[in-house]
């Protein structure tokens, strides 16, 4: 058993770092709920474009013409990257903004991919669901936004695991998952406090802990720019941006090519963060449920259709991707995404009883001497 | 009620913990039959929470004083 100065160390460690962050933590978990859902919000607020169905024999429409369509949509306006929705297979979003460095002001087509007809233009950067998603990730701040929660998730971290130690005294006398419903509501907020947080323990730290790997995703890739790609486009280095582009179609097949066993999962086009000015960023992934999420870039010459490099990502971003899933919880079924609401709401209640009891901790009679003097150490 | 060790303590935690973390990991790698495993390892933290918030006092209630003995076991050990 721990004695009493470390339970009072590690109690000073979960007040502070819960303390600090649980606002910031309420706030995730409350723009998180409908982020869960955001496919069948998107249905259901009609932001979704349903591919029509029409009798369609032969080849898909070249990606050129894919390509061409959503520029003729928005001209004046340059494609940053060309990707698919998992459940519109048959459709090709191409996201466009005024220059390759925007980071704000995109617009995206959605083409066809039989016929290269565009089928719509989704809201952008607009919306209930915009708000939360911002919200969630940068809190409208960008970069800085992103770093600063991401240092709330990892004291979060840190609270659950100082949670974690200080569950033993307080279990001490306490059969498991015991609920004193008839003790008063003080000890009845500890006892739901300490059963929810320590049956959630796994969840709450795996999604607290890939929220924060998440966090720095955009700092990930800058360094595997420099890291990677810089040593992939050294021929490059003092070379003028292209002017004149190669068939996109071609550079795919040349991609195709290179990778027979995988299949296209999207196009970051040249000057984008995942590519370099020269060269169209194809990345192919595999088809099983994690392979589909592990990319391979290819990168293809956007000026001639040729192969410059291909290599398979370095350890961080294939740390990056699995986290993601397991953040998002959109890798099973619908099942699967209720499970993650009921659990985002169990932590809500986490995150409020922990706060109640640090609020109201000084006008608390706790009858059972024991627990009254360990609830006076532990926060 | 006894004072319980570390080990008596964190029995139960540790594989809620475990098999939480298994179900994650095989929703990732599985998407078939096994899919259905894996989630009900993932529902298990709420399926123990509503078992110790509802069911259990319930059926304490039923069977009788529950508290009142156990107030009396706590301090008959005190």
């Amino acid at each position: 058993m721990l004695s009493h100065s470390s339970i009072r160390r590690w109690a000073w460690v979960h007040k502070w770092s819960s303390l600090v962050c649980t606002v910031f933590m309420l706030l995730l978990c409350l723009t998180g709920l409908p982020l869960i859902f955001h496919h069948e919000i998107g249905d259901w607020l009609d932001d979704h474009i349903a591919t029509p169905e029409i009798a369609h024999q032969g080849p898909m429409a070249s990606m050129d013409a894919v390509l061409a369509a959503a520029k003729a949509r928005q001209p004046g306006m340059v494609p940053l990257y060309m990707y698919r929705e998992e459940d519109e297979p048959l459709q090709w979003v191409v996201r466009l903004a005024k220059t390759t460095m925007a980071d704000s002001g995109f617009k995206h087509v959605v083409v066809d991919a039989r016929t290269a007809q565009v089928l719509g233009e989704p809201p952008s950067e607009q919306g209930f669901m915009y708000v939360m998603f911002k919200l969630h990730v940068d809190l409208f701040a960008g970069l800085p936004g992103m770093l600063f929660l991401g240092l709330m998730g990892f004291l979060l971290v840190i609270a659950i695991i100082s949670g974690v130690v200080l569950y033993a005294p307080f279990m001490r006398k306490l059969p498991f998952g015991e609920v004193r419903h008839e003790r008063g509501e003080k000890l009845k907020r500890l006892d739901i406090h300490n059963l929810l947080g320590i049956v959630t323990l796994s969840w709450f730290f795996v999604v607290g802990a890939t929220g924060v790997i998440n966090a720095w995703s955009d700092l990930l890739v800058k360094y595997w720019q420099f890291d990677q790609m810089s040593q992939m486009i050294a021929p490059y280095k003092n070379l003028p941006p292209p002017r004149h582009f190669a068939s996109l179609q071609e550079s795919l097949d040349v991609a195709q090519k290179t990778e027979p066993e995988m299949q296209l999962g999207f196009i970051a086009f040249p000057g984008t963060a995942y590519t370099s000015k020269h060269h169209y960023g194809i990345f192919m992934r595999g088809d099983t449920p994690l392979t589909k999420r592990l990319f391979k870039p290819v990168l293809v010459d956007a000026q001639h259709a040729t192969l410059t490099d291909s290599r398979p990502l370095p350890w961080y971003l294939v740390a990056l991707l699995v986290s993601q899933p397991l953040h998002f919880g959109d890798y099973g079924g619908t099942t699967l995404k209720w499970i993650w609401a009921v659990l985002d709401i169990l932590s809500i209640i986490v995150l409020w009883t922990g706060l109640k009891l640090w609020w109201r901790k000084r006008h608390q009679y706790v009858p059972d001497v024991n627990t009254r003097i360990l609830l006076r150490e532990a926060y | 009620m006894q004072a319980k060790t570390l080990q008596q303590i964190f029995l139960w935690p540790t594989v809620i913990a475990v098999l939480s973390c298994i179900g994650l990991i095989a929703a990732l790698l599985y998407d078939d039959v096994r899919e259905l495993v894996s989630d009900t390892a993932v529902a298990l933290p709420i399926l123990i929470a509503g078992y110790h918030y509802w069911l259990k006092p319930a059926a304490q209630r039923k069977s009788g004083s529950v508290i009142k003995k156990k107030y009396r076991e706590q301090n008959a050990t005190r």
